[in-house]
């Protein structure tokens, strides 16, 4: 084939001047408050802004007894997060009574009522379920009834939902964060997906993830706080943000977490797939490790949890944390995690495969 | 400090949307994609040598930020793209259609050298530096993503040829 042909094509993929104006926007927000020596930021990709949502907010830890089941509550909203089609067991909805935290935190923002049902962590990831509640004298809030898909409404503008969005993502000088209060630490990463089918009148629910960076995980005691940036886009010389805490809420038990034990021989298999392991630790939640490598080897080199029956634990994916850099050769301390789509069982877990993209495979047994 | 990156991204901006079009195949992660490389820019402000220097860590980061991305939990869970509309790239000749769709049967690390190699015109050597992969590797990559291309091409054609000489009842 021709090089002109290839060219001719790659020349129209390209960004409109509608893509290049919003892009840019975004890249001067960020760069103002990267000016403004933010401490605590938490990021908003457009993907998450136009696809599925994301941030919250929150109240006061209260039981809300009567009201749902904190187990069912965390089963149907951990489902729906993960994609999760298999019914869970006893066993399983046990970890959910076990260790979820019912939450009675509301907030009243612009357009509705943000509240927070429970939460449910493991150091790693917390998990979040929320409901948000138009306010009754919302514009179009008579759509909004019970079984209705939110993208047939009014309120769908491309991906987002009008008020649902200003609220809980970015609005002008605004946007919700997240803080660990002992150590003011920013959370992370966040992912925030809501279901499009209006659950109750004038309601949209779902759940928000959060993680950390690995260096600093949720743990028990911790204060965590939803915030609110504001930036006084009028005032040039304001170097700091003003930060508001909406509401806040002290995490109890975590879920339970175990470290696998590593001995020299697994270490040195490790090490000739290019990656130094410090720690691997498995919750009933997630498989988390950490340690160091290059770039590629820590993003070419997969682990998964097997159970005793054969059976791989399907996860969402690897989230990674690394130190900056941007070259491949280059070795880095990283921290590894994978937020499995339904609880699992200490005592079923058979061990760890790992295997690259060479198709070098190790098995780790966890006892 | 504006006006460099404004100069950057009118440079730039448009390769890196490639470049993660090449990986994620989708409008919305390639926006994404070169809103992040550009903040990295800003936090790290690097300095550069030459102006080939530049466009190569431009390159380099928008492949890692790329692989990165795909790789994590976050990339895997969003609401399909057909929802936001704009999966589509809109070609403006028939040939440069069937091209892209033939790319897009390819895995991400054929279509990254195809158009490091065709567009860009990096040599072998030099893509091998920008991927942090042995030049050997890149040239069986080159070689692999074209015998692949040209099997999609013939496995369409045949496709369309059947088309043609499918009765009304589905058989040929």
């Amino acid at each position: 084939m021709k090089q002109e042909i290839y060219k001719n094509m790659y020349q129209q993929i390209c960004m409109t001047e509608e893509q290049k104006n919003s892009i840019w926007r975004r890249i001067q927000a960020e760069q103002t408050s990267l000016a403004n020596t933010v401490r605590f930021r938490a990021k908003f990709p457009a993907r998450a802004a136009v696809c599925a949502g994301v941030l919250l907010v929150s109240g006061m830890t209260v039981l809300a007894a009567g009201e749902f089941s904190v187990m069912d509550r965390l089963a149907e909203a951990m489902g729906f997060f993960t994609e999760n089609t298999q019914e869970l067991t006893e066993e399983q909805k046990n970890v959910f009574a076990r260790y979820g935290m019912a939450l009675g935190n509301e907030i009243s923002m612009a357009h509705g009522t943000l509240k927070f049902d429970a939460a449910l962590y493991d150091g790693a990831y917390l998990f979040i379920p929320f409901r948000y509640a138009f306010h009754e004298d919302a514009e179009d809030f008579a759509e909004l009834k019970a079984g209705t898909d939110i993208r047939k409404t009014s309120l769908w503008n491309d991906g987002t939902v009008a008020g649902f969005h200003e609220d809980l993502v970015y609005m002008d000088n605004e946007r919700m964060g997240y803080r660990i209060r002992q150590d003011a630490k920013a959370v992370t990463g966040s992912l925030t997906k809501f279901r499009h089918e209006i659950t109750e009148d004038g309601v949209l629910s779902g759940s928000v993830l959060l993680t950390t960076n690995g260096d600093r995980l949720f743990t028990e005691g911790d204060v965590v706080e939803v915030v609110r940036h504001v930036r006084d886009v009028e005032k040039e010389e304001q170097k700091e943000e003003e930060i508001k805490v909406l509401t806040e809420f002290t995490l109890e038990k975590p879920v339970a977490q175990s470290a696998v034990a590593l001995d020299a021989a697994d270490r040195s298999a490790l090490g000739e797939l290019g990656l130094d392991i410090e720690n691997v630790t498995i919750s009933p939640l997630s498989l988390q490790y950490d340690g160091s490598g290059t770039h590629k080897d820590i993003t070419h080199t997969y682990m998964e949890v097997v159970l005793k029956d054969g059976s791989v634990v399907d996860d969402m994916g690897a989230g990674y944390e690394t130190a900056h850099s941007a070259a491949e050769q280059e070795t880095t301390v990283f921290h590894a995690r994978r937020f499995f789509t339904a609880p699992i069982l200490p005592e079923e877990i058979a061990g760890v495969r790992v295997w690259n993209d060479n198709a070098e495979e190790l098995w780790i047994d966890v006892k | 400090m504006e006006q460099d990156a404004e100069e950057l991204f009118t440079r730039y901006g448009d390769m890196i949307y490639r470049i993660a079009m090449s990986y994620g195949n989708s409008a919305q992660f390639a926006e994404d994609m070169v809103q992040e490389v550009f903040v990295r820019y800003l936090k790290k402000r690097p300095a550069f040598e030459t102006r080939e220097h530049e466009k190569a860590w431009f390159i380099r980061v928008a492949v890692n930020c790329c692989k990165s991305t795909l790789s994590s939990a976050w990339f895997r869970h969003v609401c399909p793209l057909e929802e936001t509309g704009q999966t589509a790239v809109p070609f403006g000749d028939e040939e440069s259609g069937v091209l892209y769709e033939l790319l897009c049967t390819l895995p991400a690390k054929y279509r990254i050298v195809l158009y490091l190699r065709y567009y860009e015109e990096y040599q072998v050597k030099e893509i091998a530096g920008v991927l942090g992969v042995t030049p050997n590797l890149v040239s069986a990559r080159l070689l692999r993503a074209k015998k692949l291309l040209r099997q999609a091409f013939f496995k369409q054609n045949q496709n369309q040829e059947k088309e043609a000489f499918r009765d009304e009842t589905g058989n040929i």
